[in-house]
């Protein structure tokens, strides 16, 4: 237990290690006193009735300095050795982990903390680095698997900044595979970190694409990163030479879904289904086709979007959809009846929007006549219909 | 023909003209070969003095005098031969016309006028013109003067008299002629008279006598000095008399066909409009036609101001309008007579008459609302012919709700003074209207309003306009208990009135209750629906036409609806309550439209999945798998509960109870029901409602009733399979290649043409042929020039020598003259 108060003196006697270090001065290093660093940080952990904000008040003056960053994660490797959930508070590690950058390398105009000519000069050594990060990821690997919202956290620092810096990246992918198959944010969160590793570490991943599928699902729309899901997923189906069968699966799974989905989320989806039919020619075989069916050729419950039977289907959906209440979906859905154009539409504009934004920007919309009713209320149900009677009463 | 080559042949060889050929090129006919120069001079001298030598000569003559006599021309007629070929072609002339008149002898004349009118013997000259009669009269002698002073003998006859009783015949006479003058001026005024008088009583008559063009009246108000000089006036005024019909009916009555016809027209187009907003068809912002003296005050010269008083056949007023604006000045009226009244007991006794009349007319207005309500629902009936016997009854129920209702309202008119004025704070209107039940305060809006109807001029509009945020407010503050619902239930024919007079102020109030219910609703946690904002939702379909494609109300509206409903959180009785309450409203929202609502539709399979055990359908929106607040167990008791939702639930704080469950899955079901009827021309429909169907045939309650819902609904969504044509967005046309016109060239002879383009070939063509045509013009000119000198040079030296023989002519008498004087002077002197 430890006061603010306190914590200002252990920052104070660190910062006058600048000036008289009372540690041994190893000849050709760089002096840094990382065990005050771990002690301070320590404490930090231990601490219960101090917020998080406050620390990150103390923290914020130190954190542009180089030196001090380079020497955190050594004290973070050290001190998650001997992390423990009963003692110490493990989401104000995950916190700390978050706030304090990993140097990428060392530039001439870096602040440094503990600047002195009369000592060695700081040198920024990436393979230290990277075997110190690999240290922290490796040894919060078990707090991830118990406890959900620390591996959300966690997953957000891989995808962020951790990734790059391990020694071997692709040894993530087995954990980002695990959390592909857990329901929720999490998965989505392992989709992106899965996509990093292809991209960039070429991991072949088997099946991605099944995965993928069964990410759009009816619950999908309650998530907060499902913007983040239709980002991946455009990026995913970018490549032209994807099979058509897979792509006419995803068309028509979000063109399903759209019937649930709330209005912003139907122009994002409208306006994908738009790119993958310029992207994919073919596809206008969901378009343009003349014969009947007794019902839907599309299994919707297919986990596996090649057996889905998707392109004997047509999108009947989205033209379901012109008869939607707002008329800014209704008109999302129009281009299905004129010429595609060559240039794919930008959906990171509708990305963003939300029922609020929606509200809003419909709130600033100016008028200038407005139509009435011609049927006078008798009561306060509406003339010529009887739902209201029927179904409701003001009787007690 | 033979002459002519004679004459060719007779040519003198010095008078041609050979062109002398080079070459002689086979396949090229030559035309100029041979020149005749002398004939083709002489040709063109004599084709000049047939055309501009005729021009010269009537150079500056205006006109001529063509004389057209028959005969005239002709020398060889001699002056008789003349004559009778004139009266022989006047005789052809007549005898044309007479062609078809059989039977009838050609007219003879005498002196120019046919003997037929002479032979009637008539007297060329009438009595009836006054004016030149006297003159005419004046200027004759009596036929006894006559008789005696020309053919009586003579002064001899009457020896006795003598030459003074000839005076005295002739003074006599004089008198007599001028007492008849007097007379005659005498009888002419009397005449005059009297018709002044026959015009003035007729004047008299005409207010009474109605009639319908004003314009003849106003011809009649003319002075009758001005009508006297005008002579065509009787005539006017007799033909007026003669084709004006003599009772002038006012309109005729309108049967009640008419009425139901002309409203049923009225309505068509209203909903023709509202069905092109419907589809959302952009109007294309036809301006209504305003004049320069506008004052934007909405002061509409509608048609309803001009409607006449009219009674139907049973003697009820047909117009109630008109009623309640008489009503409204009684109101005023009296008013009045309760400042005079302080100290008068007469007036009392008015008041008590308008009173009752005012009563009065308030009931008649209340059967006819009831008529109405009655006529209305018996609509639905028709419409929905399986439910026929449930609407029955309900409609009856309702009736007598309604009934009760209005006697409520007269109690509460009775009690209440007939003016309010809209107060200028909101805290002012809600001392008004407090403490007052419910009926009162409809009655004092309504008073309100009607007091301050924006025909009535003054401010009343902006004080309505004042009124309109007030009584939203009063709703608002109304809204946390049952009340709120009721007043909203008795205010919105009210708010249907406000609102017709200023749409636009209207609409920015909702928009701005709207906004903040909004609000409200992002900052609470938990997300939870409260009354007020159902209130709101609720009563904007009632006022703006929420069918429209768009509409900046009702799609606010129903934006924040699909938030409200996608994202609150349903945990308690209220919770569930509000949710169906606000379902039920948006189904009144897509009711004309049949638009599609996904949070609707997620919202109901929510429902229906709290209601089962069912795991296999996937969870939507805000629903998670853990909320089975509505599941019904089998084992529970049976007990009686209504097939309808009471408002008051959305108040409720009750738990969870067996009746509730089972009425809110019954509504859920209906609500199914109602919306998977009215998207039935979605084409997909069946994705849309396979979970609900999915789930509903899992449901099992032991409730006959019950199962009767869920049959009924389960058949409905089983029923609206239909076959799906495969989409065909756009009509795939081949595009057509781009075509280049093709080189042609005409002639193959060796020679290189130049290739141009079509156009420029044609335009050069052109050129060279007005060179040419220019040239020959400027020659001809030239010609024609040569010519006209020639003709003046000759006319000229012809003059001259015309003048030069005068000039020796004078000189010649001159020299004579001299001689003969010269002699003369001799033959003197010898």
């Amino acid at each position: 237990m430890a006061t603010i108060s306190e914590f200002k003196q252990l920052f104070d006697k660190f910062l006058r290690e600048n000036k008289c270090p009372t540690g041994e001065i190893v000849k050709k290093k760089y002096y840094f006193p990382v065990d005050q660093l771990k002690t301070i940080y320590t404490s930090m952990l231990t601490t219960t009735n101090i917020q998080w904000s406050q620390f990150q008040q103390m923290l914020i003056n130190y954190v542009e300095n180089l030196d001090f960053c380079y020497y955190s994660w050594e004290c973070f490797s050290l001190i998650v050795q001997h992390l423990n959930t009963d003692k110490t508070n493990v989401y104000m590690f995950t916190n700390l982990l978050g706030f304090i950058k990993i140097p990428t390398e060392k530039n001439e105009d870096d602040k440094l903390l503990f600047k002195n000519n009369k000592r060695p000069q700081f040198k920024y050594n990436s393979e230290q680095l990277k075997s110190w990060v690999t240290v922290v990821w490796d040894d919060m690997k078990p707090f991830m698997l118990s406890n959900i919202k620390i591996r959300r956290d966690m997953l957000t620092l891989l995808i962020e900044k951790i990734q790059m810096h391990l020694n071997n990246p692709l040894v993530t992918a087995d954990f980002l595979m695990d959390s592909l198959d857990t329901p929720g944010p999490i998965a989505i969160l392992g989709l992106q970190g899965i996509f990093i590793l292809v991209k960039d570490y070429n991991l072949e991943c088997p099946n991605i694409y099944g995965k993928l599928y069964n990410f759009f699902t009816t619950d999908m729309f309650n998530y907060r990163y499902k913007t983040r899901l239709f980002y991946l997923a455009d990026i995913f189906l970018r490549s032209t030479h994807l099979p058509e069968l897979l792509v006419a699966a995803f068309v028509k799974r979000m063109a399903r879904l759209s019937l649930v989905a709330p209005p912003t989320d139907i122009q994002i989806m409208a306006a994908f289904i738009g790119n993958l039919l310029i992207r994919h020619p073919p596809l206008k075989v969901l378009i343009q086709s003349d014969s009947i069916v007794s019902s839907d050729p599309y299994i919707f419950e297919e986990k596996d979007p090649l057996k889905s039977n998707a392109l004997n289907s047509s999108l009947w959906e989205l033209v379901s959809l012109k008869q939607h209440i707002l008329p800014k979906v209704g008109k999302s859905v129009n281009f299905l009846f004129k010429k595609l154009p060559q240039v794919e539409w930008d959906m990171s504009e509708l990305l963003d929007d939300s029922y609020e934004s929606m509200i809003d920007e419909e709130y600033k919309t100016d008028f200038q006549k407005v139509s009435l009713t011609y049927e006078k209320p008798v009561s306060f149900s509406v003339p010529l219909s009887n739902h209201m009677d029927d179904l409701w009463t003001l009787d007690d | 023909m033979k002459v002519k080559k004679n004459k060719e042949k007779q040519l003198n060889p010095f008078e041609l003209h050979i062109n002398n050929k080079k070459f002689t090129i086979l396949g090229r006919k030559s035309k100029n070969e041979v020149g005749k120069p002398g004939i083709a001079r002489s040709k063109s001298i004599q084709k000049r003095k047939k055309s501009l030598l005729l021009e010269y000569k009537l150079k500056d003559k205006s006109n001529k005098f063509v004389d057209r006599r028959i005969g005239e021309k002709n020398r060889a007629m001699t002056a008789d031969d003349r004559v009778i070929a004139r009266f022989t072609a006047s005789r052809v002339k007549a005898q044309k016309k007479m062609k078809y008149n059989l039977g009838e002898e050609e007219d003879l004349t005498h002196h120019g006028q046919s003997l037929s009118t002479i032979e009637k013997f008539e007297k060329p000259m009438s009595d009836d013109d006054s004016d030149s009669d006297d003159d005419r009269n004046g200027g004759k002698l009596a036929a006894e003067f006559v008789e005696k002073a020309h053919f009586g003998g003579g002064v001899l006859s009457r020896a006795g008299d003598g030459e003074t009783s000839h005076r005295d015949l002739i003074d006599k006479l004089i008198a007599e002629s001028k007492l008849r003058k007097y007379e005659k001026k005498q009888l002419k005024q009397e005449t005059n008279e009297l018709t002044e008088q026959l015009d003035k009583d007729w004047k008299e008559l005409m207010p009474v006598v109605p009639t319908k063009n004003r314009g003849e009246t106003d011809i009649e108000d003319e002075p009758p000095t001005k009508k006297k000089v005008d002579k065509n006036s009787y005539d006017i005024l007799m033909r007026s008399l003669k084709f004006d019909r003599r009772g002038m009916a006012s309109d005729k009555l309108k049967s009640e066909e008419e009425i139901a016809k002309e409203e049923k027209e009225r309505l068509e187009k209203l909903e023709s409009e509202r069905l092109k907003r419907m589809k959302g068809i952009e109007d294309d912002g036809i301006v209504k036609h305003r004049s320069a003296d506008d004052l934007d005050d909405g002061f509409d010269f509608g048609d309803d101001e001009i409607q006449p008083l009219a009674y139907n056949s049973e003697g009820k007023p047909l117009n109630t309008d008109l009623i309640s604006v008489n009503e409204e000045e009684n109101g005023l009226n009296y008013e009045e007579n309760v400042d005079k009244s302080e100290d008068d007991d007469e007036m009392e006794s008015d008041e008590e008459e308008s009173d009752d009349n005012e009563n009065e007319n308030n009931l008649n207005n209340d059967m006819s609302d009831l008529k109405e309500d009655d006529v209305s629902s018996n609509d639905e009936e028709t419409d929905t012919s399986t439910k026929k016997i449930d609407e029955n009854k309900s409609t009856k129920l309702f009736a007598k709700k309604l009934k009760e209702k209005k006697v409520l309202m007269d109690e509460a008119r009775q009690q209440l003074p007939y003016t309010f004025t809209v107060a200028e704070l909101y805290e002012g209107f809600q001392e008004i209207l407090e403490d007052r039940s419910i009926a009162e305060q409809t009655v004092i809006i309504e008073r309100m309003i009607k007091v301050n109807h924006p025909s009535l001029g003054n401010d009343n509009r902006s004080n309505l306009q004042r009124l309109y945020p007030y009584l939203l407010q009063h709703l608002n503050d109304n809204s946390c208990s049952i009340d709120g619902w009721k007043i909203l239930n008795s205010l919105a024919p009210h708010l249907y009135d406000l609102t017709q007079f200023f749409p636009e102020h209207a609409a920015k109030c909702f928009i701005e209750v709207l906004k903040e219910k909004h609000t409200d609703f992002v900052d609470s946690s938990p997300k939870q629906i409260t009354s007020d904002m159902l209130i709101f939702l609720k009563l904007v379909p009632l006022l703006f036409p929420s069918s429209d494609y768009y509409h900046p109300v009702c799609t606010y509206a129903v934006m924040i609806a699909s938030e409200i409903l996608s994202q609150t959180k349903i945990k308690k009785r209220s919770d569930v309550a509000s949710c169906l309450l606000l379902t039920t409203i948006l189904l009144e929202y897509v009711q004309l439209s049949k638009r599609y609502i996904p949070e609707v539709v997620n919202m109901l399979r929510g429902m229906l999945l709290m209601a089962t055990d069912n795991t296999s359908i996937s969870y939507v929106q805000q629903f998670k798998p853990n909320m089975k607040i509505l599941t019904l167990e089998n084992n529970e008791t049976q007990t009686d509960w209504s097939k309808k939702l009471s408002i008051n639930e959305i108040f409720s704080e009750k738990n969870i109870d067996h009746v509730f469950k089972l009425t809110s899955l019954y509504v859920i079901l209906d609500l199914v029901f109602r919306f998977s009827k009215l998207c039935e021309d979605i084409p997909s429909v069946n994705e849309i409602w396979a979970p609900h169907l999915s789930i509903i045939t899992t449901l099992k309650i032991n409730s006959d009733e019950m199962n009767a819902q869920i049959d009924k609904t389960k058949l409905h969504l089983q029923m609206i399979n239909k076959n799906l044509e495969k989409l065909q967005t756009i009509s795939n046309r081949p595009k057509a290649l781009r075509l280049y016109e093709p080189r042609i060239q005409k002639i193959y002879d060796g020679r290189t043409f130049k290739t141009e383009s079509k156009e420029k070939a044609e335009r050069s063509k052109l050129l060279h042929r007005y060179k040419r045509e220019m040239k020959s013009a400027v020659r001809e000119i030239r010609k024609d020039n040569s010519f006209l000198s020639k003709l003046k040079y000759h006319e000229q030296a012809k003059s001259d020598v015309e003048r030069r023989n005068k000039v020796k002519q004078i000189y010649s008498w001159g020299a004579n003259q001299a001689h003969e004087i010269n002699k003369l002077a001799k033959k003197n002197k010898k």
